[in-house]
């Protein structure tokens, strides 16, 4: 077991962005290409225990940048409340969605949290972020918010909680803090087709029936994880449509000598976990950022990046909002590309 | 992080709760915590000793909050292949089994403004966590369960204890008889009905919901569908050149495992999906609850946990 460094002082995600990728978190950043050519598929594969250090050594990575990222989060829902959303019926999911947290982060990080059971009566500590809290399994007035509201403003990465019925999974619950230009404010009660709507192409190739197909039969205790990714610029973790006045233009800011330093790969580690109590699902979208100077630092990435990038298609490069900066980008690049 | 598939478990307690059915309690050998797990869940119990070994499954019975014990309760089936007698003989306090990890083929509908249970014999079984689950959501529901006599409920005491108002029970040999015609005519907008039982008993109330236009979606039943015997044939499997026999009293999936082919399974009743196998060449006789009405006429897959094949011709793609 690897001990984490959690970075403090806390770096920002907005205004002055000091947000940093130390050396190991480059080395350990999920770089999803395995191929120099993209293409929606179901690339779905068994969430096992990965390599020690790495983001999937444990169900939920916490990294250097978590007390960065708990407090964006924070001041995300101080801003738009509704970011957090819950329909009743979602009680079950949602002390499920707690319980699985908080025993994976107290039994891979010991260093910094512990939780103890007597019964029902419950005890937590998270130590980075100085929380001691008693409350009862299954009673929500012993905790300060929802459980799921509360656990997840101590995790890193975005959550929507599933409900499973009718064949298929229901965006009823969810707390998305850094969207990559989606709205879970539209999206909660969605199903799962109704949510996957607008993504371009993947639906007249059947990736999302399959999908469905086969997320409806996870198991307990055997998660899976895919990844997904696009671009944004700056260290930027909140762009939600909500407040695309803030970050839109920034897509026009992009020029040859700023390629390094403005524009990010962002790529999210997404996870699915079967639900014990409810038969619901978890769906854990955890995003990393990382610059292309830094990324480029791997020449193999550099190479990958740049060919990827030339090779898009159009409709992903628009869906993903790449298409005004695309030649400026691919241009960068091609000098990792010789 | 992958919990392991299957748990050696012990059994820990065995009582006679009526003249058919045995209610079984077990903890894991490695003293470790059970998972959670939701109502209607099942379990597959593999047993094993020198002459026999079967895989059945069984509803989990006690509170999912009790993380050290799983319970469970088996009906003694007369013409059974022989899991059901071997859990009613062999099976004692110390008797060491194994268990796969609860999976869900009969969840609860979390929207439904009323729940409608209905059980029959030893459909009773997926209904006890039910019951957990209403106390702990304070859900809406009613209970209508019939048995032969007083004798054969089992739980019902315990049962009626807990919810007086919302459980009604219904004999065979005495008292008025459970009315499924008039019971579903008197539902408020938004009731789902959950049958468990015999087959008899899940058609007839299947049949009055469909009559009287209860939407597909808030009908759910789970009918203990124990794969029946049939003719001895012999398959071919296309990948590996093997012949395999399967014989009168075993399924086809069963004959596989038996010659260690590994083929992932879940409910082994036909009603999971997890043992879809690819066809090559058979008529098969489809006997599972999974696969489409087009996929069974394509003949290009089939489920070897329950079905089996017309005369003796079957080549999988294994």
């Amino acid at each position: 077991m690897t001990k984490v460094a959690i970075k403090d002082p806390i770096q920002t995600f907005r205004d002055d962005f000091t947000y940093t990728n130390s050396k190991e978190a480059i080395e350990r950043f999920p770089f999803p290409f395995p191929e120099d050519e993209y293409m929606y598929s179901v690339n779905m594969e068994m969430h096992e225990r990965g390599e020690v250090g790495s983001v999937y050594e444990h169900p939920f990575d916490v990294d250097e940048h978590y007390l960065s990222e708990m407090v964006e989060r924070g001041i995300v829902l101080e801003k738009d409340p509704n970011r957090f959303g819950t329909l009743d019926h979602m009680d079950l999911h949602n002390w499920d969605t707690l319980e699985l947290i908080m025993e994976s982060f107290a039994r891979d990080y010991p260093e910094h949290f512990s939780l103890t059971k007597d019964g029902d009566n419950w005890h937590w500590e998270n130590r980075p972020m100085g929380i001691k809290d008693s409350f009862v399994f299954g009673d929500k007035s012993t905790l300060p918010q929802d459980p799921f509201e509360y656990i997840g403003r101590q995790a890193q990465g975005d959550f929507v909680v599933m409900d499973q019925r009718d064949e298929t999974l229901w965006a009823d619950a969810s707390l998305i803090t850094c969207a990559a230009d989606w709205s879970i404010q539209f999206d909660l009660g969605m199903s799962f087709m109704e949510w996957h709507g607008p993504v371009p192409l993947a639906h007249e190739k059947g990736v999302f029936e399959r999908a469905l197909k086969y997320l409806l039969m996870i198991r307990l205790g055997q998660p899976v994880k895919r990844f997904n990714w696009t671009i944004t610029m700056n260290p930027r973790m909140d762009t939600a449509p909500e407040v695309y006045h803030e970050w839109g233009h920034e897509r026009t800011s992009v020029t040859p000598d700023n390629v390094g330093e403005v524009v990010h790969l962002r790529v999210e580690v997404q996870t699915l976990f079967r639900l014990p109590r409810s038969n619901g699902m978890l769906f854990g979208i955890r995003t990393y950022l990382i610059n292309m100077n830094d990324l480029c630092t791997n020449p193999a990435w550099a190479k990958r990046m740049h060919r990827v990038m030339k090779n898009l298609h159009p409709e992903i490069k628009d869906y993903k909002g790449i298409t005004r900066y695309h030649e400026t980008l691919v241009e960068w690049l091609s000098k990792f590309d010789k | 992080m992958t919990a392991p598939f299957s748990n050696r478990v012990k059994i820990t307690s065995v009582e006679q709760i009526t003249p058919l059915i045995k209610h079984f309690k077990f903890e894991r050998i490695d003293g470790e915590p059970f998972l959670p797990y939701s109502s209607g869940s099942h379990v597959v119990v593999s047993m094993k000793n020198d002459d026999e070994s079967h895989k059945n499954p069984y509803s989990l019975v006690g509170s999912s909050n009790n993380y050290m014990q799983y319970q469970i309760a088996v009906r003694l089936e007369d013409n059974g292949r022989g899991g059901s007698k071997f859990m009613h003989t062999q099976v004692e306090i110390g008797t060491e089994l194994e268990i796969g990890n609860p999976y869900n083929l009969f969840p609860v509908y979390k929207i439904a403004r009323k729940h409608l249970l209905i059980a029959g014999g030893v459909g009773i079984t997926p209904f006890m966590t039910y019951i957990d689950e209403m106390d702990m959501t304070k859900g809406n529901f009613e209970l209508h369960y019939a048995t032969r006599d007083k004798s054969h409920a089992a739980f019902a005491e315990e049962l009626l204890e807990r919810h007086p108002k919302s459980v009604k029970l219904y004999h065979d040999d005495q008292g008025p008889k459970l009315d499924i015609n008039a019971l579903l005519n008197d539902q408020p907008l938004g009731t789902h009905v959950y049958v468990c039982g015999p087959k008899g008993m899940v058609d007839a109330v299947l049949k009055v919901a469909n009559e009287l236009c209860w939407p597909e979606t808030s009908i759910h039943s789970e009918e203990f569908k124990a794969p029946e015997t049939g003719k001895p044939f012999t398959v071919r499997l296309h990948k590996s050149q093997r012949n395999i026999e399967v014989t009168e009293k075993e399924t086809l999936l069963e004959a596989l495992e038996k010659a260690d082919i590994e083929i992932p399974y879940s409910c082994r009743g036909g009603a999971c999906g997890f043992c879809k196998t690819v066809v090559v060449e058979g008529d098969i006789d489809h006997r599972d609850y999974f696969l489409t009405d087009e996929e069974k006429e394509s003949g290009k897959c089939m489920m070897p946990c329950i079905s089996r094949v017309n005369g003796d011709n079957l080549v999988l793609d294994l």
